[in-house]
C-alpha cells in the first residue's frame, strides 16, 4: 500500500482516497463544511485547507488526492491563516441566532467557528436576509443561516434521486432553495437536516422541543423495513425526541427514509394502551394481569389454538412465543404474520432504489429462520393469540376469542378480547435479521410505559403458574 | 510554647473577675451603640451586584429570552424548566419560563450564561411568600428590583 | 382580736399575691429588653411605649394557645406538674415581712401574712418542694431529654440546699432567732459610726462570707444561669419543660420569676436590713411628715419602708438578669465540684468561725 506523510505521521492509504478522510484514519480532524463522504466532491466551502509540500498553494484537503511520497502538513501558520479566512467569510452573512437554532449545539459551524475562526469580526455591514419558502412537512428552511456548502442539491441528486433543490442567482444573492419554490417531494427529506452544516434546514418535528446537548443518545436499528438501517435514538427523560441515521456502510450508509425516522412516534401515542385491558360488551375495562394471563393459560389449552407472531418482534421474542407454545399445549399453531403480500423473503425486495424494502417489519428474515410458517388469508381458529410489535399489519382474524398481546393503539383494539400490553422496539432488548441476512441488536432506549410487560416476562408468569403473585 | 500560667489565689476566687464581667455587660447596656436595625423603615443597603429575586429582561413589552435553554444547562440546582414555542413577532419565546425557588441556590450562573441579557437576579431580597414556590413566566417579568 | 385585724390579713394577702404576679409580666419585659440592651440589640420595642405592651402580648399569647399534650405522656403527672412548681413559689412569701407595723385603732399589724416562729426553716422546706414539679415534668414528658433535665435537676437542689441551710447558719448565730421578723427588726441597729455615717446591722455586713454563699446557692435553687443546666439548650433542647407549651409551660415561667422573686426578697431580708429604709430615705420620711399630706406620720413610715423593700428586691431581681448575660453556664461537674468541694466547706468554716466570734464577744 502507498504511502504518505500527514503532520509528520506515516499513514497508508487506498489509491484515489481523498486527504480528508485519510487524516481522519490518522485521527487528525480536517475541519469540513461541503465534503460528505456519501456525496460527491465540490471543493466549495474552502474550509479543508491544508499544505502540501511542493505544492505553492493551498490545497482543498477533500478534492486533493493521497499521492504516494505526499507530505501534508494541516497545523502550518498558513493552514491556520487559510482556515481562519474562510471562517470570516462564511460568517460574513451568518446571524448570531444561536440560541434560537436548533442546530446549535451539533452545528459544524459552531464547531469550526469555536476551533478555527477568529474571536473579533471585522465586518459592521447589513446582513443579507432572506424570505423562506414552505419546503413541507419535514423540513423548515431558513436561508439567513445558509453557507452555500451544497450538500443538500448533491444529496438530491446522487442520493435521493430528485432534482428538487437549487442554486438560483449569484454571488452574494446566492438562495438555495427548491425548483419553483415547490415544497419537498423526497421520502428522504429528513437527511437535509442531518447533512445541513449549519441550521438552515431543520427538522419541523424537532422545531424548538429541546436542545441537541441534552438528548441522551442510545444507538439501534430501525424496525421501520427488512432494511434494518442503523439509527440512533435521541431522547430524554423518557420521551423520545428524534432518530437520526448511524453510518454503517454495508446497509444504510449515511442515510435514513422519513417512514424510519418519525416511526418512533406511535411509541409515545397518547391511544396506545399500556394497561392490561378486557372487553365488557361494548366497553373496554381496566385488568388485572393474573386475571387476562390466567385466562390466556386456559384458553390456550383447547382444542383449536393459534399463535400469531407479528415479524415486527425479535427473535429472541418469538423464541420465547415458540417454546411457550410447546410447554402449553402441542396443538398450538404459530404462524407468522407481518406485511400482506410479502409473506416470505423470497417476496421481499427493494421498494424504490435507495433504502425502503417491501417488507413493512423488520424481521422476517428472523421468523423464517426459526421456522415459523406464514399466515396465508385470515385467521381461522377458535383462540387466536396475536403477538406483536407495532408494526406489523394485522390480518383478519375470525375467532371465538383473540386476545392480543403487544404494542395496540386503541383504533387496533376492536378486533380482540383482551389486550396485554407488550413493549416497543424501544423499550427491549433483541435481534432483529435484515433482509441480507444480518442480524443486529436493538438496545433499550426507554423504560416501559405504564404496566406494560415484556412478551418474555408475560409468558414466564403465565407458564410457571404463579399468577397470584402477578403484583402489576 | 504552651505556658502554664498557674493563677493566684484571687484569680481562683473568680469574684473580681465576676464583678469586672459585670460592669462589661452594664456598660453595653448603658452606653454601647445599638445594632438593630429597624428593618420596614430602616433598611440595609446592599451592593449592586446583590442576587436577590430573578426577573426577566423585556424590551418594549417584549421578553429578551428566547428560550435557548442555556440556563436550566447551568444551573447546578436544575431549578429552571422551560418550554421553548413559536409566535408571529417572535421565532421562538418561552411558552413556559418556571423557576422553582426552593431549588434555586442564587449562583447567578443562569445570568452569565444567558446570551440575550433576559433572566436577571435584582436585588429584591423581601421573597417570603406564603403559597408559591415557583416563579412563573409572567410574575418573573414583573420584578424589576433596582435595575 | 379586732374587727380590722382579718381585713387587713386579706388586705396583706392581697398585696402579696397582687405584687407576685405582676411580677411576672414585668419580669418578662425587663429579661427581654435588659437582655437585648446587654447584646447591643434593641429588643422588642413594637408593643406600646418602650414596647411595654410586649409582656401583655406574650401572656395573651400563652393563655389563647391551644393546649395540647403529646400523646406519649403521663397525662396526670403531666398535667399536675406545672402547678407543683408554681404554688410553692408563691407559699414561700408568706414569711417575708415587707415593711414594719402600723397601728391602727389599737390594733398593731405587721406586714408579714405569717410570723412563724421556723421562719427562715419554712421558706427552705417550702421552696424545695418546687423540685418535685420539675421531677414530675421531666418524668411525665416521657422523653430523654426532659428526664435528663429534671435529673439534673434534682442533684443540683438538693446539694446548694445544704450550702443554702449552711450559709444563714452564721446568720441565725448572730441573730439568736429564725424569725425572719425578728431578724428584720435586728437590722435596723446600728453596727458601727464612721463619723457621720451609721453603718446599719445588716446581715451583709456580719455575715459577708454567708452572703455570698447564699447568692451562689440561690442562683442555683433557682436555676438560673449560670446553673440553668436543667434546660441547658444546647444538650438538652429545653430540659424538663421540653414537651410543654401554651399556658402550661408559662406556669413554669412563671415559677421561675417568683422563685427569682422570693430569692431575691430572702436576700433582701436576711441580709440587706429588709423592710429598713434605704440610708437617705429617713430624711425624706421626715419631709413628707412634715408636709401633713397624710395624716398618720406612722403610715408615711410604713409606705417608704415599703418602697425600701421594693426597691432592695427589684435591684436583686435585675442582678439575677444582670448575671445571666454575664456568666456562661457551667458544666455539670463543676457544678457539682462547687457544690460539694468549695461552696459546702467553707460554709462549714464560716459557722465555725461565727461561733468562735461570737464566743470571744466580737458579734
Amino acid at each position: 500500500m502507498p504511502k504518505c506523510t500527514i503532520d509528520g505521521k506515516e499513514v497508508e492509504f487506498k489509491p484515489g482516497e481523498n486527504l480528508v478522510s485519510v487524516a481522519k484514519r490518522a485521527g487528525i480532524e480536517i475541519p469540513v463544511f461541503c465534503y460528505h463522504p456519501g456525496l460527491s466532491v465540490v471543493a466549495q466551502c474552502r474550509m479543508c485547507y491544508v499544505e502540501v509540500e511542493k505544492m505553492p498553494k493551498l490545497q482543498t484537503a477533500c478534492s486533493t488526492q493521497a499521492a504516494e511520497g505526499m507530505v501534508v502538513k494541516t497545523q502550518s501558520e498558513a493552514v491556520k491563516k487559510g482556515r481562519a479566512g474562510t471562517m470570516e467569510f462564511l460568517l460574513l452573512n451568518h446571524p448570531l441566532d444561536c440560541p434560537i437554532c436548533d442546530k446549535s449545539g451539533e452545528c459544524d459551524l459552531q464547531d469550526n467557528s469555536f476551533g478555527h475562526g477568529s474571536e473579533f469580526m471585522r465586518h459592521s455591514e447589513e446582513r443579507r436576509t432572506y424570505v423562506d419558502v414552505d419546503m413541507g412537512p419535514v423540513i423548515q428552511k431558513n436561508m439567513n443561516r445558509c453557507i452555500h456548502c451544497t450538500r443538500c442539491i448533491r444529496f438530491g441528486d446522487e442520493v435521493a434521486g430528485i432534482h428538487e433543490m437549487v442554486a438560483i442567482k449569484r454571488g452574494n444573492n446566492i438562495d438555495i432553495t427548491t425548483i419553483d419554490g415547490k415544497q419537498l417531494k423526497t421520502e428522504y427529506a429528513g437527511n437535509y437536516s442531518d447533512i445541513c452544516p449549519t441550521g438552515s434546514l431543520t427538522l419541523k418535528d424537532f422545531r424548538f422541543k429541546k436542545r441537541a446537548w441534552m438528548l441522551k443518545k442510545t444507538p439501534t436499528v430501525c424496525e421501520g423495513c427488512s432494511k434494518g438501517c442503523n439509527m440512533e435514538v435521541q431522547h430524554e427523560g423518557n420521551v423520545v425526541y428524534r432518530c437520526v441515521p448511524r453510518e454503517n456502510l454495508e446497509i444504510n450508509k449515511y442515510w435514513m427514509c422519513d417512514e424510519g425516522r418519525f416511526n418512533y412516534q406511535y411509541v409515545q401515542d397518547p391511544s396506545r394502551i399500556v394497561d392490561p385491558m378486557k372487553k365488557a360488551g361494548d366497553s373496554w375495562l381496566v385488568a388485572r394481569w393474573e386475571e387476562l394471563l390466567s385466562g390466556l393459560r386456559t384458553d390456550a389449552a383447547g382444542a383449536s389454538v393459534l399463535f400469531l407472531v407479528g415479524t415486527d418482534l425479535t427473535n429472541e421474542e418469538m423464541k420465547a412465543i415458540q417454546d411457550a407454545a410447546r410447554a402449553l399445549s402441542p396443538k398450538i399453531q404459530i404462524q407468522s404474520f407481518g406485511t400482506p403480500g410479502v409473506e416470505t423473503s423470497g417476496q421481499d425486495g427493494p421498494r424504490d432504489q435507495i433504502l425502503k424494502m417491501k417488507s413493512k417489519t423488520a424481521n422476517l428474515k428472523g421468523a423464517e429462520s426459526l421456522g415459523i410458517s406464514p399466515l396465508l388469508g385470515s385467521a381461522k381458529s377458535d383462540v387466536v393469540v396475536v403477538f406483536r410489535g407495532g408494526r406489523a399489519e394485522l390480518p383478519r382474524i375470525e375467532a371465538k376469542k383473540a386476545y392480543g398481546v403487544g404494542v395496540f393503539l386503541e383504533k387496533e383494539r376492536n378486533f380482540f378480547h383482551a389486550i396485554l400490553p407488550g413493549l416497543s422496539f424501544l423499550e427491549k432488548d433483541g435481534t432483529v435479521i435484515n433482509h441480507q441476512g444480518v442480524p443486529q441488536g436493538m438496545k433499550r432506549a426507554l423504560l416501559p410505559r405504564g404496566r406494560c410487560k415484556s412478551t418474555g416476562e408475560m409468558l414466564m408468569l403465565m407458564l410457571n403458574q404463579r399468577n397470584n403473585e402477578v403484583t402489576a | 510554647m504552651l505556658a502554664i500560667r498557674k493563677p493566684g489565689f484571687l484569680n481562683r476566687l473568680y469574684l473580681i473577675e465576676i464583678i469586672r464581667g459585670l460592669w462589661i455587660t452594664m456598660k453595653n447596656f448603658l452606653f454601647h451603640k445599638k445594632v438593630t436595625l429597624q428593618f420596614p423603615e430602616q433598611r440595609r443597603d446592599y451592593s449592586n451586584r446583590y442576587r436577590g429575586q430573578h426577573y426577566i429582561k423585556a424590551v418594549n413589552g417584549v421578553e429578551n429570552c428566547t428560550a435557548c435553554m442555556l440556563c436550566p444547562t447551568v444551573c447546578p440546582a436544575e431549578c429552571i424548566h422551560i418550554v421553548a414555542g413559536e409566535r408571529e413577532d417572535k421565532e421562538k419565546y418561552p411558552v413556559k419560563f418556571e423557576i422553582d425557588s426552593l431549588r434555586c441556590c442564587f449562583c447567578g450562573m443562569c445570568e452569565e450564561a444567558c446570551p440575550k441579557d433576559a433572566i436577571k437576579l435584582s436585588n429584591i431580597y423581601e421573597m417570603s411568600q406564603q403559597t408559591r414556590t415557583v416563579y412563573e413566566k409572567d410574575f418573573l417579568l414583573e420584578q424589576r428590583g433596582n435595575k | 382580736m379586732s374587727s380590722l385585724e382579718p381585713m387587713m390579713m386579706f388586705i396583706k394577702i392581697g398585696i402579696v399575691l397582687a405584687g407576685l404576679l405582676a411580677t411576672v409580666p414585668i419580669m418578662l419585659f425587663v429579661e427581654r429588653r435588659g437582655s437585648a440592651l446587654m447584646q447591643n440589640r434593641l429588643g422588642p420595642n413594637r408593643m406600646g411605649p418602650f414596647g411595654l405592651f410586649q409582656a401583655a402580648c406574650d401572656v395573651i399569647k400563652f393563655i389563647f394557645k391551644e393546649d395540647r399534650a403529646p400523646g406519649h405522656v403521663n397525662k396526670f403527672y403531666y398535667t399536675i406538674a406545672p402547678w407543683v412548681a408554681v404554688i410553692p413559689a408563691f407559699m414561700t412569701f408568706a414569711v417575708i415581712p415587707f415593711a414594719g407595723s402600723l397601728t391602727l385603732d389599737g390594733t398593731t399589724t405587721h406586714f408579714q401574712i405569717a410570723n412563724l416562729d421556723v421562719g427562715v426553716l419554712y421558706c427552705f422546706s417550702i421552696a424545695s418542694l418546687g423540685v418535685y414539679g420539675i421531677i414530675m415534668a421531666g418524668w411525665a414528658s416521657n422523653n430523654h431529654y426532659s428526664l435528663l433535665g429534671s435529673l439534673r435537676s434534682s442533684a443540683q437542689m438538693i446539694s446548694y440546699e445544704l450550702t443554702l441551710g449552711l450559709s444563714l447558719v452564721g446568720l441565725m448565730m448572730v441573730f439568736q432567732s429564725v424569725k425572719l421578723g425578728d431578724i428584720v427588726f435586728e437590722q435596723g441597729e446600728t453596727l458601727f459610726t464612721l463619723g457621720a455615717i451609721a453603718v446599719p446591722k445588716w446581715g451583709i455586713f456580719i455575715q459577708p462570707v454567708g452572703f455570698l454563699l447564699f447568692l451562689v446557692s440561690v442562683f442555683a435553687e433557682t436555676n438560673r444561669l449560670p446553673f440553668d443546666l436543667p434546660e441547658g439548650e444546647s444538650e438538652l433542647i429545653a430540659g424538663y419543660h421540653l414537651e410543654y407549651g401554651s399556658m402550661r409551660f408559662a406556669l413554669f415561667m412563671m415559677a421561675e420569676f417568683i422563685n427569682m422573686a422570693v430569692a431575691s426578697a430572702l436576700i433582701t431580708t436576711l441580709f440587706f436590713g429588709g423592710w429598713q429604709l434605704l440610708p437617705f430615705f429617713s430624711v425624706l420620711v421626715s419631709h413628707v411628715q412634715s408636709l401633713g399630706l397624710i395624716p398618720d406620720p406612722n403610715l408615711v413610715e410604713v409606705i417608704f419602708q415599703g418602697l425600701s423593700f421594693i426597691i432592695k428586691v427589684a435591684f436583686w431581681m435585675w442582678f439575677f438578669v444582670w448575671v445571666r448575660w454575664t456568666l456562661p453556664r457551667f458544666r455539670f461537674d463543676q457544678l457539682m465540684n462547687l457544690g460539694w468541694k468549695v461552696l459546702f466547706p467553707v460554709g462549714l468554716l464560716n459557722v465555725l468561725v461565727t461561733g468562735f466570734l461570737i464566743y470571744k464577744g466580737v458579734l
